[in-house]
């Protein structure tokens, strides 16, 4: 059975206004444990409309999306949000980190929900410092860090909670060469740990990458 | 010169109004919610309502607080319009003072009662991944609603009738042996007590819940009529003082908070699993070990005193 | 939920933020401070009252003739002994002398621990005689007579103190003019509570003219006096109350709204709308304590130590300027306080934060 099973999924802003618009248009997708997958498409096509409704930060018009068999879009809030906190790992094109907190706080944000001792939360904190690269800036402001450490920052913040999921929204879109071929290694490291990992993006420098399992093309929030 | 000068009333009733007002706002939603709602919908509306929702509970929850705070503050209150009224001694006069004063005051012990059950429900409606019992939650936060309203012009009617010329009755006349019902004994009175307690931690072991509820629910009059005419005797250490308020004060160590909390908050324990499985039909059986717990400590207290006079002075009153 | 890393993690985003709710933080300890203090002033006056009726008997009796006050003769204590129930009946000496001089008067009082020669002055009294250059002793002109006595102590002047110039008794009946066997009023002591209304009731009926107050009417005089006002103050304060939180509401929708973004960063990794109320409401709670114990702090050291400079005139008038408050810390009156201000306070802050908490999460991809 896939982990994620999206089925006819639309997803309308502005229903039954002037301005109504129809963001996706019978989105149909299943990925499995493991598998790496790149949406691409320009810019308006429907991406991070997709990545948030996976994400379970809004709702679909209509259709299904099911994660380990669960429909996530029908979740009350308080469930919607545990299952962010747990399952989810989301990395932002403009990073989204909270100024005036340290690189250690911010990372450990996620983990202010959950009752866990401090040395688990330590540990945890060690890993995912080291497997995004940033443990030597643990105690710098936010403030100080450069584009491509604000991202490795983020990056360990979606992974300390452990997350089957990985979402990357056009991750690469704020970085330089040098550091989006550096976003590419953890990419890889994704792969090697078994995470889902679905990056949407416009960027050329996902093409024909070997370990990416699946490349869809979207345009006017459908699959082509 | 009016009691609505006295300090205390100002704020009692100002923060009371505030309470009114947020619940208003509140009740206006609620009835939106509860005609509107359908968790199946995926339009925005609905959405909309969820997370009203979240800001109706939020509402309710800190009234829940402000009025257990309310509660306390009401009844020192009272203790400070002893020397505004004529004759009283105690707060027995002054709840004693008119007619709407004792409604008053089992009106707020009942208001907090079904805001605990409205608060039972709430949890189990937010561990359900369909917000199942949400219209249920708030049928029975709109009775809730309007017993807070009927509460505030009890509050009003109450305090604008407190005479500051007449003298009131005092304890002293108020609570006689005569007025025990059935013609009961007080010694009566205390054997039914511990009867009825231990059967409580009986049914309790094994877990009747409606047994429960029906005892606790004796076991709260007996208890009332126990304390006032057997138990408080010992506090006051006076065969003869017999009041129900008077060791709120400082010179019992105001163990009449602990005595009167831990019974209303055992006996909620004890009949609110009855109440929340007839409206939604789960059986919450942990709160019978609080039943049991909180009862046993309420009883234990009111005996030591027994006890101790029996030690100190060798001979019961 | 409510767990140690989550109010770590609330007070980690409260303290980046402290300037938001400096604003809040100062006008809502000010609006405490002063509640505070004018609540501090009354009880302590009020205290003061009640500690020195409770040093006098549990009746006292004055004569009146043709409505006004009139002395007591020593007759009438004799009388007085013989109603059963009364312990012991005390005459006592009080009145005023006029100091023509500043066109005022001195309230005169007995310490019968002073010789012929001495007496004890209120600190406020005894500026007024260095003005007059009365720095070692005074002079107290009677008719045909004038009376000079050496200043032995200057006293703090209380509410009770105040204004007042002791000396022994007879040299306060010379001042007065009043005769051996005469008293300005006697004091009953009756050591059984229960008899003494009925004792009360008994003397009018001896003494047609006299002016029977039982010490329980004296103190719910006081009483209404102090709830008289005190009541009038709240319901005034009310207003400025209101007027606060509609402000403070306004103020903090306002500082939400630049943080739309950053709770929209919560939300996105993982923080339900309940956590976020929660967040605001802590910090919030911390923001409204933190208020109150710090004014509460000042209050007391305006009042106790620096003797309410201002409030004092308000409460006293300024001819009072000189008394000190005896310090007094009234839990049931910080309760109030508490009551009064901080739950209205937190009641204000819900629906901002509510508002804040349903933003859309989707912000986060802007
Ligand atoms: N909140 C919104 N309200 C209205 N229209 C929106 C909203 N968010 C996105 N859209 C529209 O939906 C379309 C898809 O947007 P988006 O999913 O952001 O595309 P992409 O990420 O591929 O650039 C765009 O045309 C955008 O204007
Ligand atoms: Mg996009």
């Amino acid at each position: 059975m896939s982990k994620i099973t999206i089925n006819n999924l639309y997803k309308i802003y502005n229903e039954g206004k002037e301005s109504e618009f129809q963001a996706l248009r019978g989105i149909d997708l299943s990925i499995k444990d493991g598998e790496i997958v790149v949406i691409k498409g320009v810019s308006g096509s429907g991406k991070s409309t997709l990545l948030s409704l996976i994400a379970a930060f809004s709702k679909p018009s209509s259709g299904k999306i099911l994660i380990d068999g669960e429909n996530i879009s029908k979740l009350p809030d308080i469930f919607a949000s545990k299952f962010r906190n747990e399952k989810i790992g989301f990395i932002f094109q403009s990073f989204n980190l909270i100024d005036g907190l340290s690189v250690k706080d911010n990372v450990l944000s996620p983990m202010v929900l959950t009752s866990l001792g401090q040395d688990t939360i330590n540990k945890r904190l060690k890993i995912a410092l080291n497997l995004a690269n940033i443990e030597h800036k643990e105690n710098q402001n936010i403030a100080d860090l450069s584009g491509g450490e604000k991202q490795r920052c983020a990056i360990a913040r979606a992974l300390v909670n452990n997350p089957s999921i990985i979402l990357a929204d056009e991750p690469t879109a704020n970085l330089d060469k040098e550091n989006s071929l550096k976003f590419l290694e953890i990419l890889k490291k994704f792969k090697e740990l078994k995470k889902i990992v679905i990056v949407a993006t416009h960027d050329t420098i996902f093409d024909e990458l070997p370990f990416v399992d699946k490349y869809v093309d979207m345009s006017d929030g459908k699959f082509v | 010169m009016s009691v609505f000068l006295l300090d205390s009333l100002v704020v009692f009733l100002f923060i009371e109004f505030v309470i009114l007002l947020l619940n208003s706002i509140n009740q206006v939603i609620v009835l939106k919610i509860l005609k509107y709602w359908d968790f199946n919908a995926s339009n925005t509306f609905q959405y909309s309502l969820e997370k009203k929702n979240y800001l109706v509970n939020t509402i309710i929850t800190f009234t829940i607080g402000v009025k257990i705070i309310l509660f306390i503050f009401f009844v020192k209150s009272l203790d400070d319009l002893v020397p505004l009224v004529p004759g009283a001694m105690c707060a027995t006069g002054v709840i004693g003072a008119n007619e709407y004063g004792n409604i008053l005051l089992l009106f707020k012990i009942f208001i907090l009662f079904l805001l605990g059950v409205w608060m039972i429900i709430n949890r189990l409606d937010l561990k359900s991944k369909e917000l199942k019992f949400l219209k249920k939650k708030y049928y029975l936060f709109t009775i809730v609603f309007i017993m807070i309203c009927i509460e505030f012009i009890l509050e009003l009617a109450y305090f604008i009738n407190i005479p500051l010329t007449v003298p009131v009755f005092c304890c002293s006349v108020v609570f006689v042996v005569e007025n025990l019902p059935f013609d009961l004994t007080t010694l009566d009175i205390v054997y039914i007590f511990y009867f009825i307690f231990v059967s409580i931690l009986a049914s309790n072991y094994y877990k009747k819940i409606s047994i429960s509820f029906i005892l606790n629910i004796l076991f709260l009059f007996v208890s009332y009529y126990s304390v006032t005419y057997f138990f408080g005797t010992y506090v006051y250490e006076e065969p003869n003082h017999k009041c129900p308020f008077c060791f709120l004060q400082a010179d019992y160590y105001y163990v009449g908070y602990l005595i009167w909390s831990t019974l209303f908050v055992g006996i909620f324990f004890g009949i609110s699993p009855y109440i929340v499985y007839s409206i939604v039909e789960i059986k919450n059986k942990k709160l019978l070990q609080y039943n049991s717990i909180i009862l046993t400590v309420f009883t234990v207290i009111c005996s030591s005193y027994v006890l101790f006079y029996y030690i100190k002075n060798g001979v019961f009153l | 939920m409510l767990n140690r890393n989550f109010l770590n993690f609330s007070v980690k985003l409260l303290l980046k933020e402290k300037g938001d709710y400096l604003f809040s933080f100062i006008i809502f300890s000010f609006i405490i401070f002063i509640v505070t203090s004018v609540l501090f002033i009354s009880e302590s006056i009020k205290r003061d009252l009640l500690v020195s009726l409770a040093n006098e008997g549990q009746i006292i009796v004055k004569n009146s003739k043709g409505g006004r006050y009139y002395p007591i003769d020593e007759n009438y204590i004799d009388s007085i002994l013989q109603v059963s129930g009364v312990d012991d009946v005390i005459g006592k000496v009080d009145g005023y002398y006029n100091f023509a001089q500043d066109r005022r008067f001195f309230k005169i009082a007995v310490d019968d621990d002073l010789n012929d020669t001495s007496m004890v002055v209120s600190s406020d009294v005894y500026d007024i005689l260095k003005e007059f250059k009365y720095k070692k002793e005074f002079n107290f002109f009677v008719p045909n007579n004038e009376i000079t006595l050496q200043i032995k102590e200057v006293i703090d002047s209380n509410i009770l103190s105040n204004n007042t110039i002791f000396v022994n008794e007879d040299i306060a009946r010379e001042i007065l003019q009043m005769d051996e066997e005469d008293y300005s009023y006697v004091v009953i002591l009756v050591p059984n509570e229960d008899e003494i209304e009925n004792i009360a009731l008994k003397i009018p009926k001896i003494f047609p003219d006299a002016l029977v107050l039982p010490n329980y009417e004296i103190e719910s005089d006081y009483d209404n006096l102090f709830y008289y006002k005190g009541g009038v103050f709240m319901i005034l304060y009310i207003v400025v109350l209101i007027s606060f939180f509609i402000l403070l509401k306004n103020q903090i929708s306002a500082v939400y709204g630049t943080k739309r973004k950053e709770i929209a960063i919560l939300r996105s990794i993982g923080f339900s709308i309940k956590d976020i109320v929660l967040l605001k409401f802590i910090q919030n709670n911390i923001v409204a304590v933190g208020s109150y114990f710090f004014a509460i702090f000042f209050s007391y050291i305006y009042v106790f130590v620096l003797g309410a400079p201002f409030l004092k005139d308000i409460f006293l008038g300024e001819i009072e300027s000189e008394i000190v408050f005896s310090p007094i810390l009234d839990i049931k009156m910080l309760f109030l306080v508490f009551i009064f201000t901080v739950i209205p306070y937190l009641a204000s802050i819900l629906i901002p934060s509510w508002k804040l908490a349903v933003e859309d999460v989707s912000e986060v991809m802007k």
